[in-house]
């Protein structure tokens, strides 16, 4: 597939807003979703929509038999077996089902990174003790402080494998082995910004990760399901966050036998077709070569730090260079208290829509930013001139609105 | 007959029965029970036994033949080896042990939690444990199919190749040996019998134990039997057989269809019935001696890669391609689209870098393309039936492919 081409792919593209074509730069909230993925929820409902394990019945069991498939397309994307892979909601859900089901003591110590989303930073606090491991100078993480941090022994550490602020990419692969030998530590990763990138992809066969989770929504599929895999030693030791119908294999009046992972953690009807769109997403982001998500991630990336460093209104966070790292680009801009106007100008004047706020990362953004943030994401349906366009704008903006 | 304007006595040579229309997998579905069983019998009826295959993409069927006719064919069936005469020792209570994909009798063999007498058929087949996806198969299970196995003691054992060749592989790792091998019977069918799997099974049996390959469907048993010298031998006892190619009698050698008539089944038969398997007649007669017709099964016209030039490649001419591979332990073959295909392994010890580029070369001349990716994993999904099917195709399920091939 042509990334330059695939602009056609994604219907939402062709709208208009008064008379204006989208440029769309929030894709690390979520991405677009290509027609692919929109026909295949559709002829789900148009052409079946039934419930899966259920019934014996032909629709059913075509949808169940739709439905696991795309488990273990999940599986072989990410180099698990397929009964390693558990659907969840969504990152979020699956971050808690394993701070949940860890049986984690308040006084064991976990370890995290500043620049992690809440989701990757909440639900340990909540069971454990959990200790940041700071930026340094540049932006980056602290390794320094990492291995500081291993000295305690922790439970678990949680990594985040790209920071949906920095945008950095973590190298997972040492910080997994180092926790391993530090204390064979359970490692936990986000993947949530880095699975809808192909160069990034994660082969959990060839590196000492016990969970990964990620959302279908951040990987052109749509909301209400991700994933969470678990090495099939660790899913059978972890306790289920909910309980209900189609995760028991038997009930009693006085007990129920739970049944095998990963159906144990996935209790009530879950959301077909957004399983099913995820299963069309995965399959588009297949046709995508690493070489190429490489050579597009950098040249967005690098259009975002050349645009920001060319501007001293302009304080960007997290390293300033295109290796390992995400075309993701936070930025406070000089004497604007409130980034709001800017955003919602943007999205007005321009037909550029990107995000503010503390993007569920607030520590991290007070730590550095001092306050809230502009945040732009690129993805493969935009250019480096969709970039050099947001920065012409935010120009223009901001000095209209008497900032400089 | 009816809708092609004709009746019972308009069929009087055997040239007469290409007038009749083929019948499908579907038909037998839809017309299930009252339009496929005869007048007199019922589900209840003496020595009347059900079958459920549950297929894949929709491709499900309930099927019943009566136990004599089914003994009968497969008693013809396995009478071109010698081998296996064994079975037949006058007296004997046969234990037949099975390991397969599940859905394929009424009985819990998925379920962890079920009993050897929960899964012990009428006919004194006991149905071993197994998982729909072979390899997640929880370690408990492998070691319940393999004590199972111990203390049921079969003489014969009824399997799945690949789902064989799995537990063959996980009784080595977990230091375990076959409780016994002399005398022992072990015949492969429900899927393609790949060379790999064959290897390891012959290597983990050696020659103490007979080992041969039916041809067989869910809905009709045994069609076909692999005779002492490695050959496939059809039934023409109990069938009426035709090798279809473009809608005429097939010559040897060439791609045809399998269109089976039942011969004598008095309720439920099968009227040029299009099996969606492909074959190839073989001329020659076989140095076992046999005269019962020699074929090479060559898969599903479900399964074939299509190439570029509008010619397919089957799975079992894939299968010779990759041969006994002694560093594969299994392996899939995935057309998804167009000129494109993935050939993924499992891969063991004896692997080199080189036998990899050497097959993969194999591979590119084979399907006359570039676009052939090969690489190891430690994942291959079985299907949601359970069956594990090593080559499968996209391109094969578009209708206008499949209709170049088979009347389904």
């Amino acid at each position: 597939m042509d990334i330059a081409e695939c602009q056609r792919d994604f219907p939402v593209l062709e709208r208009l807003i008064d008379g204006q074509k989208i440029t769309y730069l929030d894709s690390a909230a979520t991405t677009l979703k290509p027609r692919a993925v929109i026909d295949a929820m559709s002829n789900y409902y148009s052409q079946n929509g039934v419930n899966i394990h259920r019934g014996k019945y032909y629709l059913s069991e075509e949808a169940s038999d739709s439905y696991e498939r795309v488990r273990y397309s999940i599986a072989q994307y990410i180099g698990a077996y397929g009964n390693e892979i558990v659907f969840t909601k969504g990152t979020t859900e699956s971050l808690n089902l394993i701070a949940y089901g860890l049986d984690l003591k308040l006084d064991d110590v976990v370890v995290g990174f500043l620049d992690s989303h809440h989701a990757q930073q909440l639900p340990w606090r909540r069971f454990a003790q959990l200790k940041l491991t700071n930026l340094d100078s540049k932006g980056g993480i602290d390794f320094e402080h990492y291995h500081e941090l291993l000295k305690l022994k922790p439970k678990a550490v949680v990594l985040t494998h790209c920071s949906n602020v920095t945008g950095n990419v973590a190298p997972i692969e040492q910080m997994a082995i180092a926790a391993k030998e530090a204390c064979d530590a359970i490692v936990i990763v986000d993947a949530a910004q880095s699975i809808p990138h192909p160069h990034l992809r994660i082969d959990v066969s060839k590196i000492p990760v016990d969970f990964v989770a990620f959302s279908g929504h951040k990987m052109l599929g749509p909301t209400g399901v991700g994933c969470l895999y678990g090495k099939s030693t660790m899913l059978n030791q972890l306790r289920s966050l909910m309980l209900g119908g189609g995760m028991v294999d038997w009930v009693e009046a006085d007990g129920f036998q739970e049944r095998k992972i990963p159906h144990k953690f996935e209790a009530g009807t879950p959301p077909i077709a957004s399983a099913l769109g995820l299963g069309a997403a995965l399959s588009y982001m297949s046709q995508l070569s690493k070489e190429d998500s490489l050579a597009h991630t950098q040249s967005l990336t690098e259009a975002i730090l050349k645009g920001a460093l060319e501007r001293d209104y302009i304080k960007l966070l997290g390293t300033h260079s295109s290796k390992d790292r995400c075309a993701i680009g936070s930025m406070s801009i000089r004497g604007c208290d409130d980034l709001s106007d800017i955003a919602k100008s943007l999205s007005d004047s321009y037909g550029i829509m990107c995000r503010t706020g503390h993007m569920c990362a607030q520590p991290v953004v007070d730590n550095q930013m001092d306050g809230e943030i502009l945040r732009i994401s690129a993805y493969i349906y935009n250019t480096p001139e969709e970039i050099e366009r947001f920065y012409l704008a935010l120009d223009e903006l901001v000095s209209f609105l008497g900032l400089l | 007959m009816e809708r092609a304007g004709l009746v019972p006595e308009d069929i009087v040579e055997p040239s007469d029965i290409l007038r009749i229309p083929q019948t499908v997998k579907r038909d037998y579905r839809q017309s299930f029970p009252a339009g496929v069983i005869a007048n007199g019998y019922n589900l209840k009826s003496p020595h009347v036994m059900r079958f459920q295959s549950s297929g894949t993409e929709g491709d499900r069927l309930v099927s019943v033949v009566l136990s004599y006719d089914l003994a009968r064919r497969q008693a013809n069936c396995i009478s071109v080896n010698p081998q296996f005469s064994s079975l037949w020792k006058p007296g004997l209570k046969l234990r037949t042990c099975r390991f397969a994909a599940p859905n394929c009798s009424d009985v819990e063999c998925a379920n962890p939690n079920s009993t050897m007498e929960s899964r012990m058929l009428p006919d004194g087949t006991l149905v071993l444990p197994v998982y729909h996806d072979l390899l997640t198969t929880p370690e408990r299970m492998i070691n319940m199919a393999l004590d199972e196995i111990e203390e049921y003691d079969p003489h014969l054992l009824f399997v799945d190749p690949t789902h064989f060749a799995f537990l063959i592989r996980t009784m080595k790792k977990a230091g375990r040996a076959p409780h016994k091998k002399e005398g022992l019977c072990i015949m492969s069918g429900y899927t393609l019998c790949t060379q790999v799997a064959r290897r390891q099974i012959k290597e983990c049996f050696g020659r103490e134990a007979s080992f041969a390959d039916m041809l067989g469907m869910s809905e009709l048993g045994y069609l076909g039997f692999e005779c002492a010298d490695g050959q496939q031998h059809m039934n023409v006892e109990d069938y009426h057989l035709e090798f279809i190619c473009d809608g005429r009698p097939a010559e040897p050698g060439e791609l045809a269809e399998l269109v089976i008539t039942t011969l004598g089944d008095q309720l439920s038969p099968h009227i040029r019935y299009a099996t969606g398997d492909m074959y190839r007649l073989i001329e020659e007669p076989c140095s076992c001696g046999n005269s019962s017709p020699v074929v090479r099964a060559e898969g599903r016209v479900k399964n074939a890669l299509w190439l570029n030039d509008d010619t397919v490649v089957t799975p079992k001419e894939l299968d010779e391609l990759i041969g006994p591979a002694e560093w594969i332990d299994m392996y899939q073959m995935n057309q998804a689209n167009d000129d494109e295909f993935a050939f993924q392994y499992l891969r063991n010890d004896a692997w080199t870098q080189k036998l990899e580029n050497e097959l993969l070369e194999k591979l590119r001349d084979t399907l006359k393309t570039k676009n052939v990716s090969c690489s190891d994993t430690q994942y291959l999904p079985a299907d949601r039936g359970g069956k594990f099917i090593s080559c499968v195709s996209s391109v094969a399920m578009r209708e206008e492919k499949r209709k170049q091939l088979s009347w389904i």
